[in-house]
This record gives structure tokens, C-alpha cells and sequence, in this order.
């Protein structure tokens, strides 16, 4: 049955236009700045690519099916993560499309220059083109981006390799199953770490620290230099605020005059020492402390400083 | 005495590691005592397997229970036993690991930590037992190491929300290290059908010999651990980093002695001696420049190993018999160094120089604990790692001296970066309100600076651990 099934696929992918489908979709995962897009992509091309070692190798079905299940699990766990990030979800974005897109010319001209001419053992040349393109792609994106979101798919993207190589060369070895768990395992690893990367928002309703509270707020790491500051209000919403409270504003001026510092966090002294508060600054967090409207958010943003 | 009686020691390990795992995680609440009676744990089950006599192969309790030291775990069709060849490095793994607990237990950054070390040092105990399988155990070992750095993910973020890039850059090498090792097995395989060809050695030489290198993390592949060493506790770094580079070194000597061919008929000494050297340079020239005594840690750590990778070009039984010197003395002076960082990030939160300065007058201890080990690292006089440096440098000098003079040039860019970490932690202190260094943590520093300073003055300390280790590299 599972071999059927992959020999159906294979009829379709092991041909020349097959192989050079898989090349383009391949590309696009590259290109294509969506993480949607690409993760979808890199199960077709497994899909694709297992399909061809069933019909064209005679790998067993079985280990096609296990490639697929790890693939296809692996696929669930980053796009669940890269769900609960807001988009955008990184800061290292690979570049722009043009950008990579470049950088994919730049390595077709190279290698259609440099060509070796090596062809793998039992593969056709076709075949080991797409595999070198391939693992050149997913280089070529674990290069251009710090995101563990790309970082993951190009994983899943370099795996496809190995999945061939010990399928196909050392039959009988359990080397694919093993790669399928080494997916799995470094796959978990990024999805933890696309949870933990500071969002670019923290405010937005899917980001980690609004849905796992007892994680360290963002702010305490402050990895690029932001750090957060309160928000300067409007005055309509400082005049709402001040009828609603009317003693609070002299009461933390009188507060700011007496003790040092409030939120050393906030500040960043070379001795690690707050200074007295100014008035306006007083006024600043008196303001940030209040309640807020909701188009003014809680009060905080993230600003370079 | 039947053999029902008799409990195999090696199933009962993988067991073990993972009921500790599963019950540091549980208990996490308590992470520090956790930590502590782990690194207990661990340094008593190391001393243990250390003592083993393979003679005597059974140990016998009172009341008529033993342990079958050599019974094998068959699973999957791997082979997993403790032998001659693996007991230093499984005894050395847990050693590290008590080190590594027991500096966690003076923390309080990562609670799941103990429980992530755990797993973490089984997977490298298992590694080292694997005796067999369908394939060569060496050519799987690249994706065991795949599978521990992704594990070493969780030590090195620690839960904490914050850059990801060193982390996730530790899991490139190994992953650019597994194809190289599947089409070398398959060479490998052709050998015998093809045996008046001289080229299939070459090639499979070519392919591990490049595999091995990736494994290594020479310059330019070096960049995780100092990328991690800003958001990384040092216990986890430690822990990480130096289980890796000790597997990487058994995995060398398994390889290069099963397969000789890999330095008889390839390059590779060459691509060794010049990317170790590449190595040692840029860690010396990158420390000058840090601006962070983790990362500036992490930067003398590189520039050591580049001088362990250069030694490795010759591979032999003096080469094998200095690598391990400079390991175990680079495992004692990344502990000290490891024992100040992590007492400085618990007490002023960060480890950038500006936070640092004047530190020194209000945890001394600490300070110094971190300036000696570093100094080690550097292989600087009256450290701990003068001596192995000393004699790196002579026996590189006996064969050409500029490789050498650039190790000492290396050596110097770490001290200047080391002076100026020193001038920082006892500047003027700005921040009067940074608390006084607890007698816990100055009691650790002085234990620890006290095994800096013994195998600096007398590092014939080290022999015995280095002779018997040799059974397994030389």
C-alpha cells in the first residue's frame, strides 16, 4: 500500500521535469520570504524526493513512510512555534527576496563554473545535481538568517541529503531512521528556540510571554541593545488620568525627590546606579502606571536606544 | 552467587541517567540542592567506573547482589559495553559533569539545568559505550553528536527569552559532518571489492579526514560557544562545550586507528596544523577585542584548542600523550575560570566589562578564581595550563618554530585581553551597593584555585589520569 502510494508519486517526480520541479520549489523555499510557504515546500520536496528513491531506488516504502512521518512532524512542531510568535517573527530575517535571490545566482554561477563533474554512486547526475542544489540551499539559508525558525527548515531542507545517502548507500545500515530521529530531535531544539527568541512585539497576543507568563519578560535580556522605556502618553489621556486620580502626580514627585531610583532596569548608567528622578520623569512612570486606554497598550515600548 | 543475581552495569547506567533526568526536572523547585546532590552523584559514579579493575569484572554486595561490569545492552542492533578502551572517557564525562553540577548549584539562572545535564552526559556516556552496530560506530557518531548538540541547545538557552544565535549555530557542525561520514562509509565499503584501487582510500580519507575537521569546529565553524557565552550560564557552557570537544577527541582516535589511511594517505595533517594554528590566532586576536568575560572566556578556550587541534596533526602516542595533558589541564582551568564567571553573573546579573568594574574589591576571590583559570588557558607561567603549553610549544619548536612563535603570539593577544579584565574588576569601584562575595562562594573559589595552583606547581598530579587514558587514545 505505502509502497503504491509512493510509486504514484514516483511516476511524477522521477522524471527529468520532476527532478527539475523539485530544483524549483527548492529555490522558492529559499526566495520566498514567507515561513509558511517555505515549511509547506520542504514536505512537498521530501514528498518528491522520497517518491523518487522508492520508484527509482527501490528503497522500501517503509522507509520512505518513516522519512515522511519525521518530516511531516518536524514541519508541525515549527509551524506550531512559529504560530505563537507574532509576525514578524525574527529581527535576522534572511534579507529581502532580491537579496536572495542574488545569492542563489551567485551559487548557480559558481557552481556551473567551479563544476566538479562529480556524480554520486548510484545516482544519476541529475539526481545528484538536485541533491548538491539542495544542500547548497539549505547552506545557503542557514548563512543568510539567525532565525531558529529558518534555521529549522533549512535542517529539514539539508536532511533531505541524508536521508538519500543512507537510504541508497547503506541499505540495511538504519542510518535513514536514524537521521529521521536526529531531525526530530534537532527540529525540537529549534521549535524551543524560536519560543524563546525576544519577539519584535512582546505586546502582541500570541507571543510567548503573553501566553507562558512565568517565562523572564524580554526586557531582562535586551540582546540588540533595546531597552524599554515608558511610553509618554497623550494628553488627553494624562488629563483623563489626572481627574481620575488627581493625588498621585504630586505624591510621586514627592516620591522621586526622596528615593533614587524606581525601575533600575530602565536605566543604563555606567555604574549600574540609578539617578534621582527629575520630576518629568516621575511624571513619566506615574503616567505609564496608570490605567491606560487601549489604544495607547499597556504603556511600554521597545525603542533602540 | 547465581547469575540471577547479577545486574548488568550498563542498562542499569542508561537507566539511571534517565531517572536522574526525570527527577532533577520533577524537583526543579529546588534546583540548587538538586544540583548538588547531583554533582555528588556524578563524582562518585565517575570515581566508581574509574576504579573499575577489568580483571575482576563483577562487584559483589553484601548481601549477594552484584554488578556485571562487562555485560553488554544490545538495542537496535548497536552494541553498548563498558570496555578498557571507553571507561576514561565514561569516567572523565561524569567528572565534568559533577564539575559542571556543582557550579550550577551556586546558581540560580536555569532551574531545568540539572535535568537537561543529566540527559546531556548520558547521551555522551552512551556514545562512548557503543562497541558495535550495523555500521562502523564511528560512522554514526556525527549524528549522535547532531542529536547531543540539539540537546545542548536547552543547557545553553536555559529558558531564558533571548538571542538565539549561539545556541542555534552549535548544531551546524555536526550536521555539515554527516554526509561526509555517509559517503565515506560507503567508500569504505568498496575497499575490499576493489582493493588494487588506490584512490577508494583516498577518497574515504579525504571525506572522514574533512568530516572529523567539522567536527573539530576550527576557525571558521568556531563561532557558537562564543556567540552563546552572552546569554549561556557558565556551568552549561562549560558542560557543553567540553563533553563535545572530549568526544570529538575519542571519536579522532577511534577513527584514525581503525582507519589509518585518513592521515597516512590524505592531507589532513596539513589541513589540521593550518586551522589549528588559524584557530589559536583568532581566539588570541578576538579576546584583545571582547567586551564580555564570557565571551572573552570562550575566546581563550578557542585559542587552547586551536594549539590541542594543531598538536592532533601528528597523530601518535607523544602527540596523543600532550593532547591529553592540554585537555585535562584545559578542563581544570576552564573549571576555575567557570567558578568566578558563574559567582560574578549570579551577583551583578551580567558579564559585560562595564558591569564588572571594581568587582574585584568586593568579590576577590571570585576575581582571581576567573583571572587564574583564564590565565591557564593561555597557558601563562605559574597557571595551570603553563606546563602542558610549555611542552606544546617545545615539541612544536623541535619541528618548525614560526608555528610555534604564532602560538606564543596567540597566547599573548589572550593575556592582554585577560589585562584588560583585570583592570576593569579592580578599577574604581562605581557600584558601592554590589554585595560582599558570600564564605560559600569564596570557599569554592579558594578550592578551586587551590587545584589550579597545585597542578601548576606539581603537574605530574595529572600523570596517573593521563597514563591510563592513554590506553584508550595512544
Amino acid at each position: 500500500m505505502i509502497n503504491v502510494f509512493f510509486h504514484a508519486f514516483g511516476t511524477l517526480f522521477a522524471t527529468g521535469a520532476g527532478v527539475l520541479l523539485l530544483a524549483l520549489m527548492t529555490g522558492v523555499v529559499v526566495i520566498a520570504g514567507s515561513w509558511r510557504l517555505a515549511l509547506a515546500g520542504v514536505v512537498l520536496i521530501h514528498l518528491g524526493s522520497a517518491s523518487v528513491l522508492v520508484h527509482a531506488h527501490n528503497v522500501p516504502g517503509l522507509v520512505a513512510g518513516g522519512q515522511m512521518m519525521a518530516v511531516v512532524i518536524c514541519a508541525a512542531m515549527l509551524a506550531f512555534a512559529g504560530w505563537l510568535q507574532p509576525y514578524p517573527v525574527s529581527v535576522r530575517q534572511s534579507g529581502n527576496w532580491p537579496l536572495r535571490l542574488l545569492a542563489l545566482l551567485f551559487v548557480v554561477g559558481a557552481w556551473w563554473f567551479l563544476d566538479p563533474g562529480y556524480i554520486l554512486p548510484f545516482f544519476s547526475q541529475a539526481e545528484t545535481g538536485l541533491l548538491i542544489w539542495t544542500a547548497l540551499c539549505a547552506l545557503t539559508m542557514l548563512s543568510f538568517s539567525g532565525s531558529p525558525l529558518i534555521g529549522g527548515i533549512a535542517v529539514l531542507l539539508w536532511s533531505k541529503p541524508l536521508y538519500a545517502l543512507a537510504a541508497v548507500l547503506l541499505p540495511g545500515s538504519g542510518l535513514a531512521a536514524v537521521v529521521g530521529i536526529a531531525d526530530l530531535v534537532i527540529v525540537l531544539a529549534c521549535s524551543y528556540l524560536v519560543l524563546l527568541e525576544p519577539a519584535v512585539n512582546p505586546r502582541s497576543p500570541r507571543a510567548l510571554v503573553r501566553a507562558l507568563p512565568r517565562l523572564p519578560q524580554p526586557g531582562a535580556a535586551r540582546p540588540w541593545g533595546l531597552m524599554r522605556r515608558p511610553l509618554q502618553p497623550s494628553p488627553a489621556a494624562i488629563g483623563a488620568q489626572s481627574a481620575a486620580e488627581p493625588s498621585l502626580q504630586p505624591a510621586l514627585q514627592q516620591v522621586a525627590v526622596l528615593q533614587p531610583a524606581a525601575e533600575p532596569a530602565d536605566f543604563d548608567t555606567q555604574a549600574g546606579m540609578a539617578p534621582p528622578l527629575s520630576a518629568q520623569d516621575a511624571e513619566q512612570i506615574g503616567a505609564a502606571m496608570l490605567p491606560v486606554s487601549p489604544q495607547s497598550g499597556d504603556g511600554e515600548e521597545t525603542a533602540p536606544v | 552467587m547465581t547469575n540471577a543475581n547479577l545486574l548488568p552495569l550498563v542498562p542499569l547506567l542508561v537507566v539511571f541517567f534517565f531517572i536522574m533526568s526525570a527527577a532533577s526536572y520533577l524537583l526543579r523547585a529546588w534546583a540548587q540542592w538538586v544540583a548538588f546532590a547531583g554533582a555528588i552523584v556524578a563524582a562518585l559514579l565517575g570515581f566508581g567506573i574509574w576504579q573499575v579493575d577489568f580483571s575482576r569484572p563483577l562487584w559483589l554486595l553484601p548481601n549477594g547482589w552484584g554488578f556485571d561490569l562487562m555485560a553488554p545492552l544490545e538495542r537496535f542492533g548497536y552494541t553498548l559495553q563498558l570496555q578498557r578502551d571507553n571507561m576514561p572517557v565514561v569516567s572523565l564525562s561524569l567528572l565534568i559533569a559533577a564539575g559542571a553540577l556543582l557550579l550550577s548549584a551556586g546558581s540560580d539562572r536555569s532551574p531545568s539545568f540539572p535535568a537537561v545535564a543529566w540527559l546531556l552526559t548520558g547521551g555522551y556516556v552512551a556514545l562512548a559505550l557503543i562497541v558495535a552496530g550495523p555500521k562502523a560506530p564511528v560512522i554514526a557518531a556525527p549524528l549522535a553528536l547532531a542529536m547531543l548538540a540539539a540537546v545542548g541547545v536547552f543547557a545553553l538557552q536555559g529558558g531564558a527569552v533571548a538571542d538565539p544565535g549561539g545556541p542555534l549555530r552549535t548544531l551546524i557542525p555536526p550536521l555539515l559532518a554527516v554526509p561526509l561520514f555517509l559517503l565515506g562509509a560507503w567508500t569504505i565499503d568498496q575497499i575490499p571489492l576493489n582493493p588494487q584501487d588506490a584512490s577508494l582510500p583516498q577518497t574515504a580519507g579525504m571525506l572522514l579526514g574533512l568530516g572529523l575537521l567539522a567536527l573539530m569546529t576550527p576557525f571558521p565553524l568556531h563561532g557558537a560557544l562564543s556567540g552563546a557565552a552572552e546569554i549561556a550560564a557558565p556551568p552549561a557552557l562549560l558542560l557543553v562545550s567540553l563533553l563535545r570537544q572530549l568526544a570529538v577527541l575519542h571519536l579522532t582516535a577511534r577513527l584514525l586507528f581503525a582507519y589509518p589511511f585518513v592521515y597516512q594517505q590524505t592531507d589532513w595533517p596539513i589541513w589540521l596544523s593550518w586551522l589549528g594554528l588559524l584557530t589559536t590566532v583568532w581566539g588570541g586576536v578576538a579576546a584583545i577585542g571582547a567586551l564580555n568575560a564570557g565571551r572573552l572566556w570562550t575566546y581563550a578556550a578557542l585559542s587552547d584548542w586551536g594549539l590541542i587541534i594543531v598538536v592532533l596533526a601528528a597523530p601518535g602516542l607523544r602527540s596523543w600523550t600532550l593532547v591529553l595533558f592540554l585537555f585535562t589541564l584545559r578542563v581544570i582551568s576552564m573549571m576555575t575560570s567557570a567558578v568566578g564567571l558563574t559567582s560574578l553573573q549570579q551577583v551583578i546579573g551580567s558579564l559585560s566589562f562595564d558591569r564588572l568594574r571594581g568587582a574585584g574589591s568586593r568579590m576577590p576571590w571570585s576575581s582571581a578564581a576567573l583571572l587564574l583559570g583564564g590565565l591557564g588557558l593561555a597557558g601563562f607561567p605559574l597557571s595551570a595550563g603553563f606546563a602542558a603549553h610549555w611542552t606544546a610549544l617545545l615539541t612544536l619548536a623541535e619541528i618548525d618554530w614560526l608555528p610555534a612563535a604564532v602560538v606564543l603570539v596567540a597566547s599573548a593577544g589572550v593575556f592582554l585581553g585577560y589585562v584588560r579584565l583585570t583592570r576593569m574588576l579592580f578599577g574604581r569601584l562605581e557600584d558601592r551597593s554590589l554585595a560582599r562575595e558570600n564564605s560559600l562562594r569564596a570557599a569554592l573559589a579558594l578550592a578551586a584555585l587551590g587545584v589550579t595552583i597545585g597542578v601548576a606547581i606539581a603537574p605530574q598530579l595529572t600523570s596517573d589520569l593521563i597514563s591510563r587514558a592513554l590506553a584508550v587514545f595512544g
